[in-house]
């Protein structure tokens, strides 16, 4: 997300948290906390010193719908985008520092821990790893997209695809044979949250490697 | 299928084209130009024929395939 879409959803929100901050404080201060504390707003009579109160709720409605327009702006800007390098045969830009969030991939580690710190959700986490596909991913952004191009696309992406399934098959063949996963349900659970991460992980590493390896495939020889 | 043969270079260099040039005539990168010209990739009909027309050669003249 660019910076200018940033402050425009950062700058309204600490305008709200400013005016609600100042709303509580004077109804706390001067209004015995009506509206802030829990009340029976069945028997609610509206009084002036209210209003801050109030206020400050329509603001946090309003700001919540600006949020809304504004995600769905910037969602249609990038579709637009997007298309735009569709129709230019481009590959699309991608920023190679967005690999270094495969680090959130050691996450999954925490549930590798015992049953009361661990928890299997957490082997999810191991798909992050495959973020260090976005890498290769900016090396090759903004490349013309030519029918050789389009081509070893599809090989590397094939065969990435067999790769990941290949694991994913011979892990499923050996639960069945490993007596310490066949006998916990607890464990084969978390056996298959792990299988299955590393498999898409390695999906979403491969894709791209293989491609930007098959595009530089010969060119340090090449010759004019 | 059999080997393929690309004489792409020669006609390029006889119409004083470089690779970036002439991939830029045919819309391909440079580097598909220089796996053409090494046999290395296969190109499809129009592309071949697009090459045909920006070197004034025939596709036989440029392709062949050897068994």
């Amino acid at each position: 997300m660019k910076k200018k879409n940033i402050l425009k959803i950062v700058v309204p929100f600490l305008v709200v948290a400013v005016l609600m901050g100042l709303a509580s404080w004077y109804s706390i201060t001067y209004n015995e906390g009506r509206i802030i504390y829990p009340m029976d707003y069945s028997q609610y009579v509206f009084q002036w010193k209210d209003l801050p109160a109030i206020l400050s709720i329509i603001f946090v409605f309003i700001y919540v719908i600006y949020v809304i327009i504004q995600v769905v702006l910037i969602c249609r800007k990038a579709m637009k985008e997007k298309e735009k390098n569709i129709q230019s045969n481009r590959f699309p830009y991608m920023n190679p520092k967005l690999g270094f969030l495969a680090i959130l991939g050691f996450i999954g580690i925490i549930g590798l821990l015992p049953a009361p710190y661990g928890d299997p959700y957490f082997l999810f986490f191991f798909t992050l790893f495959g973020f260090v596909g976005f890498y290769f991913y900016g090396k090759i952004s903004n490349t013309l997209m030519d029918e050789r191009f389009i081509e070893d696309k599809k090989n590397a992406e094939y065969t990435a695809m067999k790769i990941s399934f290949s694991i994913l098959y011979i892990g499923v063949i050996l639960s069945a044979r490993l007596p310490l996963v066949r006998n916990n349900n607890t464990t084969l659970i978390s056996y298959f949250y792990l299988l299955s991460s590393i498999a898409f992980g390695l999906y979403f590493f491969l894709s791209p490697y293989l491609l930007y390896r098959s595009d530089q495939k010969g060119l340090e020889d090449e010759a004019e | 299928m059999g080997e393929l043969i690309c004489h792409l270079k020669k006609y390029r260099q006889l119409k004083c084209y470089t690779q970036e040039e002439l991939g830029d005539i045919v819309g391909v990168r440079r580097e598909t130009i220089m796996r053409l010209e090494k046999g290395q990739y296969n190109p499809s009909l129009k592309l071949a024929l697009d090459i045909a027309k920006a070197v004034d050669a025939s596709i036989e003249e440029l392709f062949v395939f050897v068994d």
